[in-house]
C-alpha cells in the first residue's frame, strides 16, 4: 500500500514537474538579446525614444557588446502603468525582462517580491558604491543590500519670482516659520504685486499629491513639535537579520500630520489662502504653466524645468518676454521678470534606478548594461540632458561660469538632504491611503479626518493591510 | 552612517608637508578623528561627504587625547544639515555583528582625488575589550598592499551606532585598531564639547546583537512567506526549481556566486511571488525552531493590543499584494477605481492575517474605437498602458464589435460574463427648458418619450444638442443607431436632419462625463443645450461632482440642472464583465474570478451610487427614485444581428454628418523637435491631425499641408500640399492621409506661421462652393507657435487679419498650441489670434478634446 502511495506521489510529482518544464517552454528567449522595460524617455525626441539619453546609452553598451542586442519594450509615460506593467509581466514570468527602470519607491516591493537580483556594489568592481550620492544609495538599499543601481535622481525646488521677492528673505521667513512662514511671504508678495496668487504646486489626486503633501508634513515647521507633525519610523531591518546594513524602511506612522493644516489654510480662499483653488486639479504641466505665465509668486517644482523656463527668455524665436534665470538664489539685477530656485522647506526626493530580475538569463550581460547606464561617464549625460545624476561626479562642472557651477551644487546638497518618501513593499497602497486623507481634507466643504484615523490607517498600510480603524 | 558626514582631512605641517587622514561630523561644528593624523599640524581642512567636489573647510583642533589618538576639530563655520543626528554606541554584546565603516585608505598617495573604501565585516566583542579598542580584520577584505594611513580617523558603525575610530594599521596581525566610542563618553571635556555642540545630552546605547525576539520575529516572517508563497506558486516553483538546477549544473555568472556569499539573507527571504516558491524553504528546521520560540513569547493581549492598533502583527507579515490589471472606458474609471480599492479591502478583511491580497488597477485607454483597437492588435503597445486581464467596457455592443470585427485579435479570448449594472441613456434637458411635452418621460419609472419626437421637438423649442463621438463613445452610437431606425433603410434626407440636430451645440468628447465637463466649462450657455448622455453622468453633473480628468467637483450644483428624459426604444448600457485570455497562465484566476464576483454586487460598494442594478433598482442614495423596468438589456440579442446593427449605423452617421472640409496645417520646423506630450511636439501634432482624420467620413473633404514647403534659410514663405483637399474621405484616402502626416519630419528652420494661416484661410474662402459641397470649412493649424524671426518677405498678421476680416462665417480658422506658447501675451500666436484665428493652448489631457470641439463646432457652424 505505501509502494503504491509512494508511486502515484511520484507520477504526479513527475507530471508536475513535466508540466513545469512545458510552462517553461514559453520563457524560452532569443539569443544574445536583453530584454529592458524603460518608461517614457523624457529627454528623446521620438516616441520609441529616439535622440534620447536612455536609447544612447543602450546604443554605447550593443557597440561595446558585439553580438548583443537590447529589446527595449517602452512603457507607458504614467508611472502607475509602467509599475503595473512591469509587476504584471513579472508575476506571469519572473524572466518576462533581464532589466527593468525602476521608479525607487517600487524597488521594496519588487525586492520583496524577490524579482530583484542584489547588486554586488561593495566590491571594486564596476558597480562599486564609491560616488554614488547617499541618498541614491539609500533609495535603493533594502533588507541590508543594493536591489538596484541608482540611475538618476530628483528631488523638489522652490522657484521664486526673483523680481518681486529677495532670496535672503525668502530664506529667513521659511528659516524662522517654515512652510507657514513661506505661505504668509507668498501672500503679502502677491498683494504686494497685485498677483493672482501666491504659491503653487502640484496637488491633483495623483503621485504628485503625496509627493507635496508629504513636503509639507515631513518637514519645515519649526514651531511644531516633532509628535505633532507626523512622520513616518522604520526599522534598520529586522528581517534582514545578519545582513542588515541599515537600509531605511517604514513600517509605522505617529503624529498628528498638522503639517496639512498651512497646507488646507494655503488653500482656503477664506483664510486668505495663497494656493489657487484650480491647482486641486494641476499637475506638472499646469502648475508650470501658472508659473510661466506670471500669475504666482512660488511654485514647488522639479529642476527639469529650469531649462524649459530659461527657454523662455533666451530664446530668439519667441516674443513672449520670459522669466530671466538668475540661478540658485540670485537676485534680479532690474525690475525685469525673473526666476531663481532655492530649497523648499522640506523636499521630497524622486529618482529612478535600473535593476537586473533575479530570473533573467543573462545575468551576467544585464549586469554589465546596468553598469555602462550607471558610470561616471553616463552619469555626465544627465547633468546635459536636464537630469540629476546619482553620482556626485556628475555634479561636478569644469570651466563653467560661477552661477552654473553654484547651481549644481546646490542641487547636489540638496538631494543629499531630501526626505525619503516611506520606504514599504506596499508603497501603492500607502500612497493611496495618504492621498485619500489628504484629498479629504484639503478639499473645499470636506469634514475634516481625524488624525488618529490616519496614523492609524498608515500603520495598517504599512505592513500591507486593510484597516480595521474607526 | 551618513555619507555627507564622512570627512576628508587634510593636514598641513609647520615643515609644509601635507598628509591627513579620515574623520566624521558628529555636531554642527565637530569632527570626530584620530589624534596622530593631526601630528605637526599648522593647517586643518576638511571636506564632508564623499563626492569629492565639495568645498574643504578651514577648522581647529578643539580636543585632543595624545594617548589614547583621539581628538575633535571645530569647523570655522557650522554645517547646515539640520538632521545631523548621531547615535553613539557602546559595543557589548555575545556574539560577532556587522560593522561599517568609510574612509580614504590610501590618502596620502593619491593626493587631490583619494580612493573611498567601503569597509564592511564581522567585530567580535570581546577583541581589544581589554584596551578599550575594537579590531577590525581586514586581511581576507583586502588582500593588495593597501596603504591605510588615510583610514586613520574613520568613524566604525555597528547599524546605525558609532561605535569607535580607527586609530591604526597594524601590519603584523592585518587589523584595524580603533578606540571604542564608550571610552570616548567617559571623558567630561569630550562629553562637554560634543553636548554643547549638538545641544542633546551625549547618550550611549548599547549595540547588541538582535534579540531573540527579534530573531524569532524574522523567522516567523520567513516562514509565513515561505509557506504562502509555495502554497500559490507550485507550478512556478517546480519550474523555478528546474531552472536553478540547470543554472547550477551549467554554472551561472559570478555575480550570483557573488551574491551568495555577500547576501544569505535574501536567499532565506520573504517570497510572494508566483514562481518564487522555493525560496525560504531550504531551512525547515531553523525555521520551525524559531517560530517556536517566537510563539512562546508572543503575549497575545500584547498582540491583540498592537494589531488593533494598526501597527504590524508579529505573527506574520503580508506578501504585496498579486496585481489585477483592469481597462474600462474614461466614464467608468472613477467609479470602477473605488470599486476596485473596497474590493481589495475587502479581500484584504476576509484574510486570515488581514492582508491586501490583490492590487486592481484600472486604466482607460482612450475611446471605444481605440480601445477596440489595441485589443484585436494584441496589447503589443505598452505605452497605452498595461496589458489587461480583465475588459469593463461600457456594453455588451462594444464586445460584439470586437468579437465581430474580420481578424479577430490574435490569441485573444474575450470571456463575456454578463450586466455588472445598468444606466439607462438618456436626455439631458435644462431644467428651464424642460416642460416640452413631447420630452415629459422624465419618470424611469413611467410613461416613456419617443426620442425622434422629443429631438425634433427640443430643436424646435430653440435647444441645441449635444452628444458624444459615437467612434469614441459606445452610449452615443447606441442613441444615433436608435434615432436612426425610426427612419427605416431610407429616410437618408431625414437622418441628415436629425444628426445635424443631435449635433448642433458643436461639443463633442471621447465620453459623456467628458462632453458634460465640456458643458460645465465651456463658453456654451448651459440653459440652451441638452445633452445626449447616461443618467449616471447626468446625476454626476447635477451634483456638482468629478466629471474626469481635470474637470474635479465642484461641490455644489450646477445653476441650471439638467433633466433626464427616458426613452422608449433605447437600451441602457449594461456594463459587461469580460475576462481576457491572452493565452497562458496569468497566475491571477482566482483574483479575477472574485473580482468579476464583486462587480456582480455592485450594491456592495459606494463606488456605483447613481448606477442601477441589473433588476433596475438606483443604488446609493437615490434608492427611493423610481425602479426602472428592464427590457432593452443584452441578453436575448443575437450578437450577430447586434453587432451587424451598430456597424451599420456607425457607417450611416459618418455619411449623414453634415459635410465639412478640413484642411490641416502641420507646422514642421525644427522647434517642432522639442518635448511636447509623450513625444516631440511634431509627435504631439502628428497624433493631433489623425485624431482629426478619424472624426471625418465619407461625406467630408479633408487635405493636408505642411510649413514650410522645405529649403534652407528663414525665409521661406509656403507650404507643401502635400494632400491636396478632395471630396470623397473613403478608406484609401483615409489611409493615405495618415501615411502622408506620419511621414511628416521637423528638420526646417523656417517657420511661416502667418502664411499658412493666412494661405489656408485664402484656399477655404470659397469652400462651401466647391465639389463635395461642404456646409463649413475649418483650417486647422497645428503649431508649437515658435515662429521667430518671422521669414523676410511674409505675411503679417495684419495681412492674415485683412483676410479673416472677409471670411464667410461658415469658414473658421484655429490655431492648437502643441508647445509651450499660450495664446496670451506678445507671441505671434496672440497677435494671430487678434487677428481672427481662434487659438487654442490645451492641457495636456485637453489635447484630443479640442481636436474633438473643433470638428463638432464645424459641423454646427453649417446653416
Amino acid at each position: 500500500m505505501r509502494a503504491r502511495t509512494r508511486s502515484l506521489a511520484c507520477a504526479v510529482l513527475s507530471c508536475l514537474l513535466l508540466g513545469s518544464v512545458a510552462c517553461d517552454a514559453r520563457g524560452e528567449r532569443d539569443e544574445r538579446v536583453l530584454r529592458v522595460a524603460l518608461p517614457v524617455d523624457v529627454t528623446a525626441t521620438g516616441e520609441s525614444g529616439e535622440g534620447g539619453v536612455y536609447t544612447r546609452l543602450i546604443e554605447r553598451w550593443e557597440e561595446e557588446n558585439e553580438g548583443w542586442e537590447v529589446d527595449v519594450r517602452w512603457l507607458s509615460p504614467r508611472a502607475d502603468d509602467q509599475r503595473s506593467q512591469m509587476v504584471v509581466a513579472m508575476q506571469s514570468d519572473p524572466a518576462a525582462y533581464d532589466v527593468l527602470l525602476l521608479d525607487n519607491q517600487w524597488v521594496p516591493e519588487f525586492a520583496e517580491r524577490r524579482w530583484l537580483a542584489e547588486a554586488a556594489t561593495g566590491s571594486d568592481g564596476p558597480l562599486a558604491w564609491d560616488g554614488f550620492l547617499g541618498r541614491a544609495q539609500d533609495a535603493v538599499c533594502y533588507e541590508g543590500g543594493a536591489r538596484a543601481v541608482p540611475f538618476h535622481m530628483d528631488v523638489g525646488l522652490l522657484y521664486y519670482r526673483a523680481d518681486l521677492v529677495g532670496p535672503e528673505e525668502v530664506t529667513a521667513r521659511i528659516e524662522e516659520d517654515g512652510w507657514r512662514g513661506l505661505l504668509e511671504l507668498a501672500g503679502e508678495v502677491r498683494d504686494e504685486h497685485g498677483l493672482d496668487h501666491g504659491y503653487t504646486g502640484q496637488f491633483a489626486d495623483y503621485e504628485g499629491l503625496t509627493v507635496n503633501a508629504l513636503e509639507f508634513v515631513l518637514g519645515g515647521h519649526p514651531g511644531l513639535e516633532a509628535d505633532s507633525r507626523g512622520t513616518f519610523h522604520g526599522a534598520d531591518e529586522a528581517a534582514a537579520g545578519e545582513g542588515g546594513g541599515g537600509c531605511a524602511t517604514s513600517i509605522g506612522a505617529c503624529g498628528e500630520f498638522q503639517g496639512l493644516e498651512v497646507l488646507e489654510t494655503g488653500l482656503d480662499p477664506d483664510a486668505g489662502g495663497v494656493i489657487p483653488r484650480a491647482a486641486l486639479e494641476e499637475t506638472e504641466t499646469e502648475s508650470l504653466n501658472r508659473f510661466r505665465g506670471g500669475g504666482v509668486v512660488f511654485m514647488r517644482h522639479w529642476p527639469r524645468v529650469v531649462p524649459q523656463l530659461q527657454a523662455d527668455s533666451e530664446s530668439a524665436e519667441t516674443l513672449r518676454e520670459g522669466l530671466r534665470w538668475v540661478g540658485w538664489g540670485g537676485e534680479a539685477e532690474d525690475g525685469d521678470p525673473a526666476f531663481g530656485v532655492l530649497r523648499l522647506p522640506a523636499a521630497v526626493l524622486g529618482g529612478n534606478s535600473l535593476a537586473v530580475t533575479e530570473e533573467s538569463p543573462y545575468e551576467d550581460e544585464a549586469w554589465s548594461l546596468v553598469a555602462g547606464m550607471t558610470g561616471p561617464d553616463a552619469q555626465s549625460e544627465f547633468r546635459k540632458a536636464g537630469l540629476l545624476p546619482a553620482r556626485g561626479s556628475g555634479y561636478r562642472l569644469h570651466g563653467a561660469d560661477e552661477r552654473d557651477v553654484r547651481y549644481w551644487e546646490e542641487l547636489r546638497d540638496a538631494v543629499g538632504e531630501g526626505l525619503l518618501r516611506p520606504r514599504t513593499p506596499y508603497y501603492p497602497y500607502v500612497s493611496e491611503v495618504l492621498r485619500d486623507h489628504v484629498d479629504t481634507q484639503i478639499r473645499p466643504g470636506s469634514t475634516d479626518p481625524h488624525p488618529e484615523d490616519m496614523v492609524c490607517e498608515l500603520n495598517a498600510a504599512l505592513a500591507g493591510r486593510v484597516s480595521t480603524c474607526g | 552612517m551618513d555619507t555627507r558626514f564622512v570627512a576628508d582631512v587634510r593636514v598641513t605641517t609647520r615643515g609644509g608637508r601635507s598628509g591627513g587622514g579620515t574623520g566624521y561630523l558628529v555636531g554642527p561644528t565637530l569632527v570626530l578623528t584620530s589624534a596622530h593624523v593631526l601630528d605637526g599640524h599648522d593647517r586643518v581642512r576638511v571636506r564632508l561627504g564623499v563626492d569629492r567636489d565639495g568645498r574643504f573647510l578651514a577648522c581647529e583642533v578643539c580636543w585632543e587625547d595624545r594617548e589614547r589618538d583621539v581628538a575633535l576639530l571645530r569647523l570655522e563655520k557650522e554645517q547646515p544639515p539640520p538632521r545631523l543626528r548621531v547615535r553613539w554606541g557602546a559595543f557589548a554584546g555575545t556574539g560577532p555583528q556587522r560593522y561599517e565603516a568609510l574612509g580614504y585608505p590610501d590618502l596620502a598617495l593619491s593626493g587631490d582625488d583619494p580612493e573611498l573604501k567601503h569597509l564592511q565585516g564581522s567585530l567580535k566583542p570581546a577583541e581589544g575589550l581589554r584596551n578599550g579598542e575594537l579590531r577590525l580584520n581586514i586581511q581576507r577584505e583586502y588582500v593588495r598592499d593597501v596603504p591605510w594611513e588615510g583610514f586613520s580617523g574613520t568613524a566604525v558603525f555597528t547599524g546605525d551606532l558609532l561605535v569607535g575610530v580607527v586609530l591604526v594599521h597594524n601590519r603584523t596581525t592585518g587589523y584595524l585598531h580603533a578606540r571604542r566610542s564608550s571610552w570616548c563618553a567617559e571623558q567630561p571635556e569630550f562629553v562637554r564639547l560634543v553636548e554643547e555642540d549638538t545641544g542633546a545630552p551625549l547618550l550611549v546605547e548599547t549595540a547588541d546583537d538582535p534579540s531573540y525576539r527579534e530573531r524569532a520575529h524574522t523567522a516567523v516572517l520567513r516562514f509565513h512567506y515561505a509557506l504562502r508563497a509555495s502554497l500559490s506558486g507550485c507550478a512556478h516553483t517546480l519550474g523555478g526549481a528546474v531552472r536553478r538546477l540547470a543554472g547550477g549544473l551549467g554554472g551561472r555568472g559570478a555575480h550570483e556566486r557573488g551574491r551568495a556569499g555577500a547576501a544569505p539573507a535574501v536567499e532565506g527571504g520573504p517570497a510572494a511571488a508566483p514562481g518564487e516558491g522555493g525560496r525560504g524553504t531550504g531551512r525547515p528546521a531553523r525555521i520551525l525552531a524559531a517560530t517556536a520560540a517566537a510563539l512562546l513569547v508572543l503575549v497575545p493581549g500584547g498582540l491583540y493590543w498592537w494589531e488593533a492598533n494598526g501597527f504590524p502583527g508579529l505573527s506574520s507579515g503580508c506578501a504585496p499584494p498579486t496585481e489585477l490589471t483592469v481597462l474600462t472606458t474614461p466614464d467608468q474609471h472613477a467609479a470602477v477605481q473605488r470599486a476596485a480599492e473596497d474590493f481589495a479591502a475587502r479581500q484584504g478583511a476576509r484574510d486570515e492575517d488581514g492582508c491586501v491580497p490583490v492590487r486592481v488597477s484600472v486604466t482607460a485607454a482612450g475611446g471605444a474605437a481605440v480601445t477596440r483597437e489595441l485589443l484585436r492588435d494584441g496589447w503589443n503597445d505598452l505605452r497605452a498602458g498595461p496589458r489587461p486581464h480583465v475588459w469593463l467596457p461600457d456594453s455588451g455592443a462594444d464586445v460584439a464589435l470586437l468579437r465581430g470585427d474580420p481578424g479577430d485579435a490574435p490569441g485573444l479570448e474575450t470571456e463575456e460574463e454578463g450586466a455588472t449594472r445598468l444606466t439607462p441613456l438618456v436626455l439631458g434637458l435644462p431644467e428651464s427648458a424642460s416642460g416640452i411635452p413631447a420630452c415629459s418621460g422624465t419618470d424611469p419609472g413611467g410613461a416613456r418619450s419617443d426620442l425622434v419626437v422629443c429631438t425634433a421637438a427640443a430643436t424646435e423649442a430653440g435647444l441645441l444638442l449635444a452628444r458624444p463621438s459615437p467612434e469614441a463613445s459606445t452610449s452615443a452610437l447606441i442613441q444615433t443607431g436608435a434615432l436612426y431606425s425610426a427612419y427605416g433603410d431610407g429616410g437618408s434626407e431625414e437622418i441628415q436632419v436629425a444628426e445635424a440636430r443631435a449635433t448642433s451645440a458643436g461639443l463633442d468628447a471621447e465620453g459623456n462625463l467628458g462632453l458634460l465637463c465640456a458643458l460645465r466649462g465651456g463658453d456654451a450657455d448651459p440653459a440652451t443645450v441638452g445633452v445626449f448622455s447616461t443618467e449616471y453622468a447626468i446625476s454626476a453633473y447635477n451634483g456638482g461632482r468629478a466629471l474626469g480628468p481635470g474637470c474635479g467637483p465642484t461641490g455644489r450644483e450646477p445653476d441650471e440642472r439638467l433633466v433626464p428624459v427616458y426613452f422608449s426604444e433605447v437600451p441602457g448600457l449594461d456594463h459587461p464583465f469580460v475576462r481576457l485570455d491572452w493565452g497562458g497562465d496569468d497566475g491571477v484566476g482566482e483574483e479575477v474570478e472574485a473580482f468579476g464576483n464583486w462587480m456582480g454586487r455592485p450594491g456592495s460598494t459606494e463606488a456605483f451610487h447613481g448606477y442601477r442594478t441589473v433588476e433596475g433598482d438606483m443604488i446609493g442614495g437615490e434608492g427611493a427614485r423610481s425602479a426602472m423596468e428592464v427590457t432593452h438589456l443584452t441578453s436575448d440579442r443575437d450578437e450577430e444581428e447586434w453587432r451587424e446593427r451598430l456597424e451599420s449605423s456607425l457607417r450611416q452617421q459618418e455619411r449623414s454628418r453634415t459635410p465639412v472640409e478640413v484642411l490641416i496645417a502641420v507646422d514642421r520646423s525644427d522647434s517642432m523637435n522639442g518635448p511636447g506630450t509623450g513625444g516631440t511636439r511634431l509627435e504631439t501634432a502628428q497624433k493631433l491631425a489623425r485624431t482629426a482624420v478619424d472624426l471625418l467620413g465619407e461625406q467630408d473633404t479633408v487635405g493636408v499641408w505642411a510649413f514650410p514647403e522645405g529649403g534652407p534659410g528663414n525665409d521661406v514663405t509656403g507650404q507643401e500640399r502635400v494632400l491636396p483637399p478632395e471630396p470623397g474621405m473613403d478608406a484609401r484616402r483615409e489611409e493615405s492621409a495618415r501615411e502622408e502626416i506620419d511621414a511628416l519630419t521637423a528638420e526646417f528652420p523656417a517657420t511661416p506661421l502667418a502664411d499658412a494661416v493666412l494661405d489656408g484661410a485664402e484656399e477655404l474662402e470659397s469652400c462651401a462652393d466647391r465639389p463635395g459641397e461642404p456646409g463649413a470649412c475649418a483650417l486647422v493649424v497645428l503649431t508649437d507657435g515658435v515662429a521667430l524671426p518671422e521669414p523676410g518677405g511674409g505675411a503679417r498678421a495684419d495681412d492674415v487679419a485683412a483676410v479673416l476680416e472677409d471670411l464667410d462665417e461658415r469658414v473658421r480658422v484655429h490655431m492648437v498650441s502643441v508647445g509651450d506658447e499660450g495664446c496670451g501675451g506678445d507671441g505671434l500666436l496672440s497677435r494671430l489670434a487678434s487677428a481672427g484665428a481662434e487659438c487654442h493652448h490645451p492641457r495636456a489631457d485637453e489635447l484630443e478634446q479640442v481636436v474633438y470641439g473643433i470638428v463638432a463646432g464645424t459641423r454646427a457652424a453649417t446653416p
